[in-house]
Order: structure tokens, then C-alpha cells, then sequence
């Protein structure tokens, strides 16, 4: 790695994953970009020591969710979970279709929001194996690597975090029917 | 199928499609595990859209601090060492050679070489550690 240009591709080439897993992690845009540039900044100090690409991307995966865990603890000591109190930021823009109609959509973005809010439930490292295996698609083995943690422990996480968000949702669901 | 008249594989199909489900169908979907595994795992493999600046990339790496290059150390040679070294071992190599004659040279010239050999060295490194 040398020069800003070549940095510059770098940071192109994975502003999308940096920038989508700070927003599902914290659960909020806010702040979304100082974060990633954060992230970014972060690796631009420790780049001389890699040669290769897999090994960057490993870095990379890491220095992100140290910036986002700590961001959720800065937010958990200021308790301002924003967007977990505001069902109309985050999620909304990623309802899939546009079919059906205002109380079908109603229902459909009261769900995710509930989503949203079991996510911020879920211990840091539940969050942070969902968020990769489901919404960056990585494989088993490499969020094994990026955690350090065992290819079992990260099955058993997935599949924890996973059983504790349906748990969670059906709760919300008779929480909203009580106060209804 | 369940009692409630939602048929599981229409309402997966619908989720599957993107569409979104009736208020029935909700309801089921709380309620059935199988319709809630397909929504739970569509919904948490959407990507969030995020509004990225255009200029985010070349901003960033604009702050990003430029690399000094290392500057080039030059060190000394140590040919006074290199010498020493040299000496020393021709010295030994004529030393250990076998049981020298009455009246060899050898004596002499080792002690010049020694005594030589440590006046260099003081005149090299002399005027170093005055300097410090």
C-alpha cells in the first residue's frame, strides 16, 4: 500500500460493508460517517504491516466492530438509544416490496423496528455474528477469524442470537397487545 | 396449513417476493415458527441502504497523515575492526603453527603488531570519546 491514491481505492472498495455494518450495529445513523472515517483512519495506521488483501480485509472487519462496540457503549452511558425509540429512522428504508396497503406497511415497519430493538438486545458478539453471517454474507470460518473464537462458538452464537431475536419479537408482539 | 387459515407456503412465498404480508397473514407469522424463521432470516440478510458522499473516499484519504519515507542511515564501516580481526588471527595462526626456533622472529614482530595494533586503536577511537 502506498500513496493516498491507492488508499483512496481502498477505502471505495469497502465503504459500503464499513458504512452498513456501523448503522446495523449501532442501530442509528447518527454519526454514521465519523464513525466510518474513524474506521478507515484506524487502518490506514496499521496498513504497513499487511502484504496481503485477505489479511487487511481481517483488520478491517475488527477495527469496525471495535468502532461500533464503541459507540453502543458510549451511547448505553449516555442512554440515548435514539433509533430504538423511533420506529421511522433505520429500518424503513429497507422494507423490502412496496406492495400492500398503509396498515399492512404499518405492520410491516412496527415489525422491524421490533427487529431493530431485539437486535440492540442481543449480547455484542450475538449482534456482531448475525450481523455478518446474515447481512455481509461472510462465511463461518472467516467471522471465526475476524472474532477469534472458534468455528462452534460462532455456530452456537448464530444460532443463540437468532432464538433470542424470535423470542424477543414475540414478546414485543404480546407487550404491544397488552398496552393495545 | 394451520387453523387460522393462512397457508404457510403462500405467506413465505409472498415474504420471499418482497411483499408485504396481510394483516392475517401478520398475525400468523407471530404465531407460526416456520413463517418466522423465512421472515427473520429475509430480514436480516436486507442490507440497509446508507447514503454515502461521493466524496467520502478522497476526503478521508486526504487526512490520512503521509508517510515519511525512513531516512537513509549511513553507517560507518569498520575497517579498524575488519584490521584487528585480521591481525589477530594471523597472529594465531602463526602462534599455534608448532614449536618455534631459538632465535625467531616471531617474538618481536607479534609484540610490534600488538603494541601497534593498540596505539591505532587509541589514535581511532581517542579523539571520539574527547569529543563526547
Amino acid at each position: 500500500m502506498h500513496g493516498e491514491l491507492q488508499f483512496e481505492d481502498v477505502i471505495r472498495e469497502h465503504q459500503g460493508f464499513v458504512f452498513r455494518t456501523l448503522v446495523r450495529l449501532t442501530g442509528s445513523r447518527e454519526h454514521v460517517e465519523d464513525l466510518a472515517q474513524e474506521v478507515f483512519l484506524r487502518l490506514y495506521r496499521g496498513l504497513e504491516s499487511f502484504r496481503g488483501d485477505a489479511k487487511m480485509t481481517t483488520y478491517l472487519y475488527r477495527i469496525t466492530l471495535n468502532v461500533a462496540q464503541d459507540e453502543w457503549k458510549r451511547r448505553k452511558k449516555e442512554q440515548s438509544h435514539t433509533s430504538f425509540d423511533d420506529p421511522d429512522e433505520g429500518w424503513e428504508d429497507r422494507l423490502p416490496g412496496t406492495g400492500g396497503d398503509a396498515e399492512e406497511i404499518l405492520s410491516s415497519r412496527q415489525r422491524m423496528a421490533g427487529l431493530e430493538r431485539a437486535l440492540g438486545e442481543l449480547s455484542e458478539v450475538e449482534r456482531q455474528v448475525i450481523v455478518m453471517f446474515h447481512q455481509e454474507e461472510l462465511t463461518y470460518e472467516k467471522i471465526a477469524e475476524v472474532l477469534s473464537l472458534p468455528l462452534n462458538t460462532v455456530r452456537t452464537h448464530l444460532h443463540r442470537g437468532r432464538k433470542k431475536l424470535k423470542e424477543r419479537l414475540r414478546e414485543g408482539r404480546t407487550a404491544c397487545a397488552m398496552t393495545a | 396449513m394451520r387453523d387460522d387459515g393462512v397457508n404457510c407456503e403462500n405467506l413465505q412465498k409472498t415474504l420471499r417476493d418482497g411483499n408485504e404480508p396481510r394483516k392475517d397473514e401478520s398475525a400468523h407469522l407471530e404465531d407460526c415458527d416456520a413463517c418466522m424463521e423465512v421472515w427473520l432470516s429475509l430480514a436480516l440478510d436486507t442490507k440497509p441502504e446508507v447514503r454515502i458522499p461521493t466524496d467520502f473516499a478522497a476526503r478521508v484519504a486526504a487526512m490520512a497523515p503521509r508517510r515519511q519515507k525512513q531516512p537513509i542511515i549511513h553507517t560507518q564501516r569498520h575497517w579498524g575492526l575488519a584490521a584487528a580481526m585480521a591481525v589477530v588471527t594471523v597472529l594465531l595462526m602463526v602462534c599455534f603453527r608448532g614449536p618455534a626456533p631459538v632465535n625467531s622472529w616471531i617474538g618481536p614482530v607479534f609484540l610490534f603488531l600488538v603494541t601497534g595494533e593498540i596505539a591505532a586503536l587509541a589514535l581511532w577511537l581517542g579523539p571520539r570519546w574527547m569529543r563526547r
